[in-house]
């Protein structure tokens, strides 16, 4: 096994990489784990609101001016966060970084009006790939950017001949490929207890968006800038972390799965220390949360 | 090291202005363009820093990003995804010959390739910019040097020290009396990488893994040295006569030949001596360049910057200003670009650290030049000396000896 690490995004990335092949099979899991590993600095680069040379902060300063003109992936990661705003009712918005950055506070906000830009503030022209950000908005992809990076990782993994990994950014959107040696599917545990749910993965990505223990969580309401109180965590489980990333914040924020969300995805919700599990559960997903507690 | 004539050029320059001139350089500048139509660029080399200067090109308002140039269609279509609406193309020359409309090209291909890219794009009469260092060879940085002599566009060279805002502002610090006399310099830079690009195809692996051939790598001192050994250069006006180098393989025994750890001295003529070592194994510190002189350090580490002045220096008035930062048993001043006006406004600490990269202001200052707003600042002619300290620095390593520098005059 090879592991490697780095941090971005406020966080830990990770990544483990079964290889054969002795010294040298080693060396190339090494070099395509570091390939991977860049990406996700790369990502961070471009697309952290906290980076101030970074795309979406240039947007940010830019919000309420013209269209500004970016590059394809930013542009196609918009795109998605759009799609799944609108799926979701809001639960998840990328544009309303004001609030989910914090700093307008949920009470205070709510009080005030002053949440920012309204909901769908992002316009995005695909003839000219660029977008617009109406007066107010503010990008945090926060909710998205992870899973995004760790799409670009796998396929850097792939490339690389890597056919058995597991990759991690916070141990809250976990990919994995293949599966480990002598073993039918990596077993990734949901949340930090010991009697925590299990989800049995390969070839698949899961997300975990829940309350931290003691009851702090970092997820807030990007419709009222609250805490969400509908459930206690979400799941999802996909073929793309990038959705997956988005729809645990989004299925957490909502305590439901709302009709809209792709048919592709697994998802599950706890509330009152129960989950309710929905989406398609293929051979190469096995939900066992019978186990888990509030 | 004699710095006296330096020292009174600055001094008749800024006069008793010291602390304003030398406290507010040329911040970095937002990206304006003056309303005039950006510059279309190609991008030869979509690498990791053909990748990194799509992003940089794409944040610049002088540019627009026409066209995409790479052999390797896997980099060329990564590179796509970087810009917008670019079009993508395999070789230099059919690029060339289908868009027209380049105003200028980005030579970020390996380096054993920057003669052949670089020469190419300087006879199509466009503006170049070449990525550093400048070739694997003195014969080929000549080459790429007589191209440039006869262009007819803005030819710059990626040094990128030479455009970076807080070395600007210290390198103002450095030629006054702020360091004094020149004690020691060191600098170093840690990562920990294989410095190994994956492949499952044999010859895209070793073309992709050229850093790691002998026969066209320079190794750590040239690849990543020269970039730093050009710091020293610009601050002090003057070149190594002499490098002595070791080289090991401390981690990555893997088969490679070229050192994952090395460790250099480069001699001057007057004594003096600038200390170098980088490795690929471990990534304390980072990169740094220091300079220790008989009234303060200074400490370099390309988005940031730091003065430690000695007990018994002169108060020179500014660091009333000063924002500052506890190293153990060291303070450093930190060197903050445009610092007075930030202090006005009560956003000093807002300033530490600059908000873009280094490649983001050379790009910024080469675009600049091409719109007639000043002169590039890493000329051809710098590059080629700076490679060539690189370059013998890269076979003092590989040689485990020492070797005379001869710095071509150019």
């Amino acid at each position: 096994m090879v592991r490697l690490a780095r941090p971005a995004m406020g966080t830990r990335f990770e990544v483990v990489i079964a290889h054969a092949g002795g010294a040298r099979g080693a060396r190339d899991a090494r070099a395509a784990g570091e390939e991977a590993l860049g990406l996700i600095g790369e990502w961070h680069d471009r697309l952290s609101a906290f980076e101030a040379g970074s795309m979406v902060s240039r947007l940010n300063r830019d919000a309420g001016a013209g269209p500004v003109a970016v590059d394809q992936e930013l542009f196609d990661l918009l795109l998605a966060c759009e799609r799944i705003r609108r799926a979701s009712g809001g639960a998840f918005d990328a544009a309303r970084g004001a609030i989910t950055r914090g700093r307008c506070p949920g009470a205070a906000a709510r009080a005030t009006g002053g949440m920012g830009a309204p909901s769908g503030s992002i316009e995005l022209d695909s003839a000219a790939t660029t977008v617009r950000l109406l007066d107010g908005a503010e990008i945090d992809l926060g909710a998205i950017a992870k899973g995004g990076a760790l799409d670009a990782a796998l396929e850097a993994l792939l490339e690389g001949g890597v056919t058995s990994a597991l990759l991690h950014g916070g141990a809250s959107t976990i990919v994995a490929l293949g599966a480990p040696p002598g073993s039918e599917a990596w077993t990734v545990r949901l949340g930090e207890d010991e009697g925590a749910a299990c989800v049995r993965l390969r070839n698949m990505c899961v997300s975990y968006s829940g309350v931290r223990p003691g009851g702090a969580g970092h997820v807030i309401d990007p419709r009222d800038g609250g805490a969400p109180r509908a459930s206690e965590a979400g799941v999802c489980i996909g073929a793309s972390a990038l959705e997956t990333d988005a729809w645990a914040t989004a299925l957490m924020v909502l305590g439901f799965r709302p009709a809209e969300m792709g048919p592709g995805l697994a998802s599950a919700v706890l509330r009152d220390g129960a989950w309710s599990i929905e989406g398609p559960a293929s051979g190469t997903i096995e939900l066992d949360l019978k186990e888990t507690h509030a | 090291m004699n710095q006296d004539l330096d020292r009174r050029q600055f001094m008749t320059q800024v006069g008793g202005g010291l602390a304003a001139a030398a406290i507010v350089p040329e911040l970095a500048r937002a990206s304006t363009w003056s309303g005039r139509e950006p510059i279309r660029v190609g991008v030869v080399g979509a690498g990791r820093q053909g990748r990194a200067i799509l992003g940089e090109l794409t944040k610049l308002a002088g540019a627009e990003i026409g066209a995409v140039c790479d052999i390797d269609p896997r980099r060329l279509a990564s590179g796509l995804r970087r810009a917008s609406a670019a079009e993508g193309f395999g070789s230099l020359g059919e690029m060339l010959r289908k868009r027209d409309d380049l105003g200028a090209v980005v030579v970020a291909t390996p380096t054993h390739t920057h003669r052949a890219v670089a020469v190419e794009a300087i006879a199509s009469g466009k503006h170049v910019y070449c990525e550093a260092p400048l070739a694997h060879t003195v014969e080929d940085c000549l080459a790429i040097n007589s191209a440039a002599r006869s262009a007819r566009g803005v030819v710059a060279a990626g040094l990128q020290g030479r455009s970076n805002p807080v070395y600007t502002l210290a390198r103002g610090f450095f030629r006054s009396d702020s360091v004094r006399e020149l004690v020691s310099m060191r600098a170093q830079r840690h990562e920990k990488t294989s410095w190994v690009s994956p492949s499952r195809d044999a010859d895209r692996y070793k073309a992709l893994n050229w850093k790691l051939d002998p026969e066209i790598s320079l190794g750590l001192a040239g690849e990543w040295g020269t970039h730093q050994f050009d710091v020293f250069h610009w601050y002090t006006g003057r070149y190594p006569t002499h490098v002595s180098g070791h080289g090991a393989i401390r981690l990555h025994d893997d088969g490679r030949t070229v050192h994952d750890t090395i460790a250099c001295t480069f001699l001057f003529e007057d004594g003096a001596a600038l200390q170098y070592g980088a490795t690929l194994a471990n990534s304390y510190g980072g990169k740094y360049e220091v300079f220790c002189g008989s009234n303060a350090a200074i400490k370099l580490a390309w988005s940031h910057g730091w003065m430690f002045k000695e007990a018994d220096a002169p108060t020179q008035g500014w660091e009333v200003y000063a924002n500052r930062q506890q190293f153990h048993n060291d303070e450093g001043i930190t060197l903050i670009a445009g610092a007075t006006k930030l202090s006005e406004q009560g956003k000093l600490k807002e300033g530490v650290g600059l908000p873009n990269t280094s490649l983001y202001y050379a790009l910024e200052n080469w675009l600049g030049a091409i719109a007639g707003e000043g002169e590039v600042a890493c000329s051809i002619g710098e590059a080629v000396r700076a490679t060539s300290v690189g370059i013998a620095a890269g076979r003092a390593v590989r040689e485990g000896g020492a070797v005379k520098i001869e710095v071509p005059s150019v």
